[in-house]
């Protein structure tokens, strides 16, 4: 979906060295609103930078399909970038409000690219994996096929090679089935893996590439339309060392620094780990210069943080910008930037000589970074007086009214690092605590059968792409081992052990409340207090000293809760209907490590629930200590965690105590004051005491 | 051993407070710790909580003032890249930071001065003897008369104290002149002089040449004497009775000590006090200077010569081969010489002598110039802060009270910052409006609850800044220009005896009109801008309310420069004495309710008094302070009013004979407990909130006032007269 007056989305596609050798053919489907303006409006396919496709946006009544051949020699083996550029105007209207309106939306089941050289489409090693894409849904399923699983338990050697696969396919939208014997819904899968020993496999009926001696890690001659994979040896120490050399280019040792998080799937460029103090330039951001001439630009860029990022409450980041304004922009037009969706700074564009920004700093707060991927997006909102008179609707005016220039630049200072427990953003966006484990993660399973291994494979792949590495696991089915481990338990709801109950501050009327909400049966919920507290708010806005606590509110986001000495603590939750799935994070009772719950009400819901919260858009909007995943599958109530246990993740550093202690202080806001005042009467204290040895007396 | 552990765990203490101050935190949370941090120190000001308690709500506010710094620092500065910004940008951090950095340092003297001190009593056998030294240049010889009067009645015996009248205004330079008339009042005034000090049993000495100014005088005065111990006064600085008996004890108890100094108490308001009437009320100008910073200092061995008032010691004064002269403030620069010498000094905090300060704004000025320069000129010759000798403490002090003259330009920039926005429309501090709020307010009222907390006695919120605003203007280029030009300064004598003798414009208040016209214009063209130009209305806002402030400032000192007529120049002081009133045989009874150095209130009690008026020629008798006799003063009743029984007369008193200035001078100088008193009425802490109405409400009246002057000097109305002279200088 390409919305506003211009947009743009890059992604990597894998190709083999056959595929790229290949002539190929692309397909193209749109459509688009009917309020956008053919003859101003382009839409652009670009390869590896060259314009593959340049058409008017003109399919307002249905799909549009675009055939063309790619000029020989544009693609090549490994990585194509691939781009796609709209740029929109309104038939109708001149205002920014109808640019929101504006747009053309690419139809994913119908495009692609396609060769009639049937050896294009052959697959052989483990590299090839790569050129596996996702459905016209765009998901991928990925079927597992474990003969083995039947007699022996390789349950984590299952779950090993799920993330090993899901490495080599960093997609949004992974969804993995994982079965002993192969069935007709694998038919539909993205890609089938086999898994076990070479006679397991051939009594499958798959054919093992030609010598099969040793380990195999290879494509398979496939029966059937679904690409074949082999994973397999002639006894599990082989099928092992197989696995291992799936991992080996692919996997990062643990505690080894990581430079970018792979999104190239969906968006180019990577996103590069900012670790501390550090510049980007737009252009290594993948921003291009540019010049506009509409109303509405937005551009955007991402980055990542660690998952011990802890600057949340005080800390700054800045963009330097370099940009320019024609004369025709009316004051009141504003450059906001929007971190995450919500909006970080706004910067009005005043001059009315139109202005010059050189290395303009744009303060924006670090509230809303995250562990793992974050999303900048500058929006500039222009005003001309044409705009106000809109005689010349739909005709392109080229006028430039504002140009954003590559040398801007993203600042993000020193920021504290420590880790937080617990902090389901930081599972969410770098897999944390489990990535740094050494000895593998006890993950608790309700039942140890195929469909639960597949929902645990959802998880741990999800988990492991969010780690840029894959984590070794063990299952296990006794808690009280689990005292002092770190672990993940994966559970219906009636079937959690009870001790997690109470270290995640899951309320254990959850067993009884929550199945029954589901069921049907109508529940006594809080509609009252809500409809009093609603009731209070409008009816007390008159009330004066409201006015001023809101006053304070919209001028520095300052309300009365947040003047507090010290975290509060948590209460039990009770989850509900419309809540489909329930995450949530506790540390051990030993207090050294974190338990991390997925439960639904039902095994049923926990599968849907644990495969859509893996869906990417879900999974980076993990937060707090507990969240919850509605029956939609896209809406997340997270709840903040309170009591937060600080743990290091890397040697203290005097400067690091000082950043960490700053983010402490203000997010316990009056703890700050109590601080400063205690040592300003001790100092006084000190000063008068001295005074009275010092200097003259009398 | 004591002090290093305090001192070590006071420097911990300061470290941990500055790490916490400088802790990055939000917005929110300064904005919290503003509030109740101010909360605390009002809380604590309302307790009137003295002691440790004052210091800790010290710290709390340098703590406050600390985080505006760190703030200001890391965060307000523009970019360099936007050179046209970042240049006033700058200027104005800089002028800030002075601010601050001054602040610490009046925190570091003022942070518990000296209680007053007792008297020292000295047997009489062991008191030593004294030289009074009156340097005068061309004070008339009624005034110095007066003043060698009161130091010949002071309560010291007689033969151990010598009083020199210094004359550099008979020097034989001066009686040769080549200029006739100068030569001849020259002469005159030597011959006149002469005649005047042998009636009063003092010392005349003049000199050949005018050299080095006071501090020559002072020297020649010192060659030709040989007492243990100096005292100097101005010529118009008459001290009291009890003057030597509260000072010289000091020098018997610690032999290295080369100055005891006692405060400066004016009879006459200064231009400001006069013009905004506030002499009677408030606290003058240099009480916050002698009723805690002089006190502070004291407290670190760093009290200095302030050029009269004071006694000092021959033998440190002989070490240092006299006065210095090399900058035109000789008297603290004699100060920081025995200083760094290792001689000691001690401040008196008691009125002990009677003066006059200047009544026109340009003689007000002209004296601030000469301060201002002479300070600079010790900071470019005898730069304290390296001076070898003086403790770190005495260095802190002198860079203090040096660098306190380079006001001038912060004032300047803090003036003209808010007008680049408004007219030019730089951005030369980077802030949001909440962050103007959160950081600036709270800097400026915990700057304003401070500067109570340290002075609220002495000096009113806001005088401090008009005080300011007024010399800048004119100070800014002496400043320069000894900055420039070192050397290029020479002493000028400050006229302080003229009287307003009709209401008029100072010759020197044409920029301060300029300047308001421009603030005012750019008050119009912030409220224009707040409507025409929506989007940044907080911005100009907080800019428009800054330049009001200012305009506010610039408003009230338009009052400053509009000089009312006065025809007595010095104040009447509130006595009561008994005295009879009548002449030859015949006298009534009669107190005497107030006293100037020109004539007395007189309540005399009987019916007939109008028939003794009328013969014209009178005398009041009263007993005298100094002694069992008694002395008779010639008068002439100027009014009369009958109340009742009583009558009230005016006096003049008509000084003939050399006696009648001792009895003048006992009656108006003798008794240092009515300088202490009237002080003491005007010493009341009208508090931060009442002081600034109470200071809103004066400027609005002095703006229009002086607009009125304007107006009036305009339409020609105005007769420009030259000020009268009477004849006092120092």
């Amino acid at each position: 979906m390409l919305r506003g007056e211009t947009a743009s989305k890059g992604w990597a596609l894998n190709l083999t060295k056959a595929q790229a050798e290949a002539p190929m053919r692309l397909q193209l489907a749109y459509s688009n609103a009917i309020v956008v303006a053919p003859e101003a409006s382009r839409l652009q396919l670009l390869i590896n930078d060259s314009a593959v496709i340049d058409t008017p946006v003109r399919s307002a009544d249905g799909v549009a399909n675009i055939q063309v051949d790619i000029p020989a020699g544009l693609l090549r083996a490994g990585r194509n970038d691939i781009s796609l550029r709209a740029r929109q105007r309104h038939r109708t209207d001149c205002t920014i409000e109808s640019t929101y309106e504006l747009w053309s939306a690419i139809n994913a089941a119908q495009t692609f690219i396609s060769s009639s050289d049937p050896s294009a489409a052959k697959l052989t090693t483990v590299e090839d994996l790569r050129t596996i894409s996702a459905d016209g849904t765009g998901r991928a399923t990925i079927a597992i096929v474990a003969p083995g699983m039947s007699q022996s338990d390789i349950s984590a050697d299952v779950l090993r090679l799920a993330q090993a696969i899901a490495l080599h396919l960093p997609l949004p939208d992974l969804d993995f089935v994982i079965d002993s014997a192969p069935s007709p819904e694998q038919e539909d899968a993205s890609l089938r893996v086999f898994f076990g020993t070479h006679d397991e496999i051939e009594a499958l009926g798959v054919r093992l590439p030609s010598s099969s001696t040793g380990p195999v890690a290879a494509f398979a001659e496939g029966q059937s339309s679904v690409p074949t994979f082999v994973v397999s040896g002639r006894n599990r120490s082989e099928w092992l060392s197989a696995l291992d050399e799936v991992l080996a280019p692919i996997d990062r040792a643990a505690g080894t620094r990581r430079d970018t998080v792979i999104t190239e799937a969906w968006h180019l460029p990577n996103a590069p780990m900012v670790l501390g103090g550090r510049e980007l330039t737009f252009r290594e951001l993948g921003i291009r210069s540019e010049s506009f001439s509409g109303r509405s630009f937005s551009t955007s860029f991402q980055f990542a943080v660690p998952s011990d990022f802890y600057a949340d409450s005080y800390g700054e980041a800045q963009i330097l910008l370099d940009a320019g304004y024609a004369a025709n922009v009316l004051p009141g037009s504003l450059i906001n930037v929007y971190v995450n969706g919500s909006i970080a700074v706004s910067m009005p564009l005043n001059d009315q000589r139109g202005a010059i920004l050189e290395q303009l700093p744009l303060r924006m707060t670090m509230r809303h970074f995250k562990p793992g991927l974050n999303e900048v997006t500058i929006v500039a909102n222009l005003q001309t007086a044409e705009d106000e008179a809109c005689t010349a609707v739909g005709l392109s005016d080229e006028t430039p009214r504002l140009a954003i220039f590559n040398s801007s630049r993203f600042v993000i200072p020193d920021f504290a690092r420590i880790g937080q427990h617990p902090n389901l953003a930081a599972l969410g966006g770098t897999g944390f605590p489990y990535t740094r484990l050494t000895e593998p993660l006890p993950i608790y399973l309700e039942r140890n059968d195929a469909a639960t291994l597949s929902v645990a494979a959802d998880l741990m792949a999800r988990v492991a792409l969010s780690a840029g590495r894959s984590v070794p696991v063990t299952l296990t089915n006794s808690p009280d081992a689990l005292r002092d481990q770190d672990a993940i338990f994966i559970s219906s709801v009636n079937a959690i052990p009870a001790p997690v109950f109470s270290q995640v501050k899951l309320s254990e009327e959850a067993r009884t409340f929550w199945v029954a909400s589901h069921g049907g049966v109508p529940v006594e919920g809080d509609a009252t207090q809500a409809d009093a507290e609603l009731w209070r708010q409008r009816i007390g806005q008159g009330a004066w000293l409201d006015n001023i606590g809101q006053w304070f509110e919209r001028k520095f986001e300052l309300s009365l809760s947040q003047l507090r000495f010290a975290p509060g603590s948590e209460k039990p939750f009770v989850p509900s209907q419309p809540a489909q799935l329930l995450v949530a994070q506790g540390v051990n009772p030993a207090g050294n490590g974190v338990w991390t719950l997925f439960t639904a009400p039902d095994a049923m819901m926990l599968t849907d629930g644990v495969s859509a919260i893996t869906n990417l858009p879900n999974w980076s909007r993990l937060s707090g200590r507990l969240a919850t995943l509605d029956s939609d599958e896209q809406t997340i109530n997270a709840l903040p965690a309170k009591e937060q246990s600080l743990v290091l993740t890397r040697p203290l550093t005097l400067n690091n105590f000082r950043l960490i202690i700053a983010n402490w202080l203000s997010t316990n806001i009056l703890s700050y004051s109590v601080l400063l005042i205690f040592a300003c009467i001790l100092l006084g204290i000190a000063t008068s005491s001295l005074l009275s040895r010092i200097g003259r007396r009398r | 051993m004591g002090k290093v552990f305090v001192g070590l765990v006071w420097a911990i203490l300061a470290a941990g407070t500055i790490f916490i101050v400088s802790l990055p935190i939000n917005l929110q949370t300064h904005l919290v710790l503003g509030g109740i941090v101010l909360a605390i120190m009002i809380t604590m000001k309302l307790l009137r909580l003295g002691g440790t308690w004052r210091l800790i709500a010290l710290a709390l506010g340098t703590a406050l003032v600390m985080r505006y710094v760190y703030w200001r620092t890391t965060s307000t500065i523009p970019p360099v890249s936007q050179l046209e910004n970042f240049i006033p940008g700058l200027l104005l951090y800089l002028a800030e930071m002075y601010s601050v950095f001054m602040l610490f340092l009046s925190l570091f003297i003022v942070a518990k001065p000296l209680p007053s001190r007792e008297a020292r009593p000295v047997a009489q056998e062991d008191l030593p003897r004294v030289d009074v030294f009156i340097p005068s240049y061309d004070e008339n010889s009624s005034l110095l008369a007066d003043t060698m009067a009161a130091a010949k009645a002071m309560d010291y015996p007689a033969d151990l104290v010598t009083v020199w009248l210094l004359d550099d205004g008979g020097t034989v330079q001066k009686r040769n002149s080549d200029d006739i008339p100068t030569a001849q009042a020259a002469q005159k005034r030597h011959v006149e002089l002469q005649q005047l000090c042998a009636d009063l049993g003092v010392n005349y000495l003049t000199r050949e040449r005018n050299e080095h100014a006071k501090a020559g005088n002072l020297n020649n005065g010192l060659a030709h004497s040989d007492g243990d111990l100096i005292a100097v006064f101005d010529a118009d600085h008459a001290p009291t009775r009890s003057f030597l008996q509260e000072t010289v004890g000091y020098f018997k108890e610690d032999p290295k000590l080369f100055l005891v100094q006692t405060p400066h108490f004016f009879l006459n308001p200064d231009p400001v006090e006069r013009n905004l009437r506030t002499f009677e009320k408030m606290p003058s100008e240099n009480e916050m200077f002698y009723g805690v910073i002089q006190r502070g200092l004291d407290k670190w061995n760093a009290s200095f010569f302030c050029g009269s008032a004071a006694v000092l010691s021959r033998a440190a004064l002989t070490e240092s081969n006299g006065f210095s002269g090399v900058s035109i403030t000789e008297d603290c620069e004699t100060a920081v010489e025995l200083h760094s010498r290792g001689w000691n000094s001690v401040y008196v905090d008691k009125p002990l002598i009677a003066g006059l300060q200047p009544a026109s704004f340009a003689s007000f000025i002209g004296q601030r110039s000469r301060w201002a320069q002479g300070m600079m000129q010790i900071l470019r010759f005898r730069f304290p802060l390296l001076k070898r000798g003086l403790t770190i403490p005495q260095r802190v002090c002198y860079m203090s009270s040096t660098l306190f003259w380079l006001f001038p330009f912060p004032r300047i920039i803090f003036l003209f910052a808010p007008l680049f926005y408004i007219f030019l429309d730089l951005q030369i501090f980077t802030a949001s409006g909440g962050e103007f709020f959160a950081y600036t307010l709270s800097y400026m009222t915990v700057n304003l609850m401070m500067q109570n907390y340290l002075y609220g006695r002495f000096r009113w919120p806001w005088i401090s800044e008009l005080y300011e605003y007024i010399q800048s203007v004119h100070l800014l280029p002496a400043v320069i220009s000894v900055m420039i030009n070192p050397r290029k300064p020479t002493f000028k004598v400050t006229a302080k005896d003229e009287s307003i003798s009709t209401s008029r414009l100072s010759e020197l208040s044409r920029p301060f009109f300029l300047i308001f016209a421009v603030l005012l214009v750019a008050a119009g063209v912030s409220i224009w801008r707040i409507y025409s130009e929506p989007w940044k209305a907080d911005v100009t806002l907080v800019v428009g309310t800054w330049n009001l402030l200012n305009l506010i400032l610039a408003g009230c000192a338009l009052g400053v420069v509009s000089e009312r007529r006065e025809w007595t120049s010095t104040r009447r002081i509130k006595v009561n004495r008994r005295c009879e009133f009548g002449h030859g045989d015949s006298w009534l009874p009669a107190t005497i309710e107030d006293v100037s150095v020109n004539g007395a209130r007189v309540r005399v009690y009987a019916a007939d008094t109008e028939k003794f008026v009328a013969q014209g020629e009178s005398a009041i008798r009263f007993q005298l302070l100094s002694g069992d006799a008694s002395g008779m003063l010639p008068i002439v009743v100027r009014n009369q009013i009958k109340e009742g029984d009583t009558f009230v007369l005016g006096c003049q008193y008509m000084r003939t004979a050399a006696d009648h200035h001792r009895y003048v001078a006992d009656l108006v100088f003798a008794n240092p407990e009515q300088w202490s008193q009237f002080q003491a009425a005007r010493r009341r802490n009208p508090g931060v909130v009442g002081g600034t109405i109470w200071f809103l409400q004066l400027a609005f009246y002095q703006t229009s006032r002086g607009i009125t002057y304007l107006i009036r000097y305009l339409r020609g109305n105005d007769r420009q007269a030259a000020p009268q002279q009477n004849g006092a200088k120092s």
